[in-house]
């Protein structure tokens, strides 16, 4: 992009600049977008690929935990778990406020709303964890029904947000965590485990991959 | 043959209404991030701007942030038809590239 420091001079208060030729309108307006994009929404991949990191982090650690090849505890592989979830949860937290507080109007609107539709379900799925742990004391039923909860909320929050802002890659990974929830829970208490730690992160690796191979389209978000 | 409208087709001015085009006709950035996504200084983007709204293609709105004032820059529905027709014969005069 050209610098404005060598290529405006000052006339009457009126900056003068070089006559634009088409070619060089075409490329400007190419590059001025995908600077915007950029400076205006990041990379939406790193997000995917933070949490797709933290879900194959925190249920490979709970699988480990369940199926004895890693050297802890069913307790203490919950807590890497929650760790994860927490860790990935600031840092999307982080990313997209730093993201939107140049922005105001529509955006900003939906933006309060969507984040706090995720922060209203987890609150319920809150509540709903000390009712299910109160009907059954078996640690794996417990989290298979507790995570059943956590994902519906996912997939529907990234439905929900694929309609909102258009976005047909949420919409995907909505639909995808949809699906793998009604697949875990068949699998039951022994195997949900699996289910979730090879299939969340690869959804999750996916829209990553499609994000960015969205993002180096030139028309991309036109 | 179509006619490119003068008033965006100028660097600094294309620059600035894509990047509002990009925003988005219900929202509007914050000037000084404006300024830096354009690289451009804060006389400079100003001065273009104040012809962007001549022309009634963007709205500057000033307000206080805190005890900070602060602008925000946002594309007018005037401003986004322009720059939709301006892209329109652009595409045309060069053959539909």
């Amino acid at each position: 992009m050209t610098s404005p420091s060598h290529d405006h001079s000052v006339s009457g208060g009126e900056p003068q600049e070089a006559p634009l030729d088409l070619h060089a309108a075409f490329r400007l307006v190419n590059d001025a977008e995908a600077k915007a994009r950029q400076e205006l929404y990041g990379n939406e991949a790193v997000i995917y690929v933070i949490w797709g990191t933290a879900w194959l982090l925190g249920y490979g650690t709970l699988h480990g935990s369940r199926f004895g090849w890693l050297p802890v505890g069913s307790g203490q592989g919950l807590a890497v778990h929650g760790g994860c979830i927490l860790a990935a949860l600031v840092s999307t937290v982080v990313l997209i406020s730093r993201r939107n507080r140049v922005i105001r109007g529509h955006s900003s609107y939906l933006g309060a709303l969507y984040g706090g539709g995720w922060a209203l379900g987890f609150l319920t799925m809150g509540c709903l964890g000390a009712v299910v742990g109160a009907m059954t004391a078996d640690f794996w039923l417990r989290s298979m029904a507790l995570n059943g909860i956590a994902i519906l909320i996912v997939g529907l929050m990234y439905l929900a947000g694929g309609a909102m802002f258009n976005d047909r890659n949420q919409a995907v990974l909505g639909v995808w965590f949809l699906v793998v929830n009604v697949v875990s829970l068949l699998a039951g208490p022994l195997h949900f485990l699996t289910v979730l730690a090879v299939l969340g992160p690869l959804g999750f690796f996916g829209a990553a991959v499609a994000g960015s191979i969205r993002r180096r389209s030139p028309r991309a978000g036109a | 043959m179509p006619e490119l409208d003068p008033v965006i087709h100028a660097e600094s001015r294309l620059r600035t209404i894509t990047v509002l085009n990009q925003v988005g006709e219900r929202d509007k950035i914050a000037f000084t991030k404006l300024r830096k996504i354009l690289e451009m200084t804060a006389g400079n983007l100003s001065t273009h701007l104040r012809k962007l709204e001549d022309a009634g293609y963007v709205e500057v709105t000033k307000t206080i942030e805190g005890r900070t004032p602060a602008t925000y820059v946002g594309i007018t529905p005037k401003g986004r038809a322009a720059y939709a027709a301006y892209r329109a014969a652009l595409q045309e005069l060069l053959g539909g590239a």
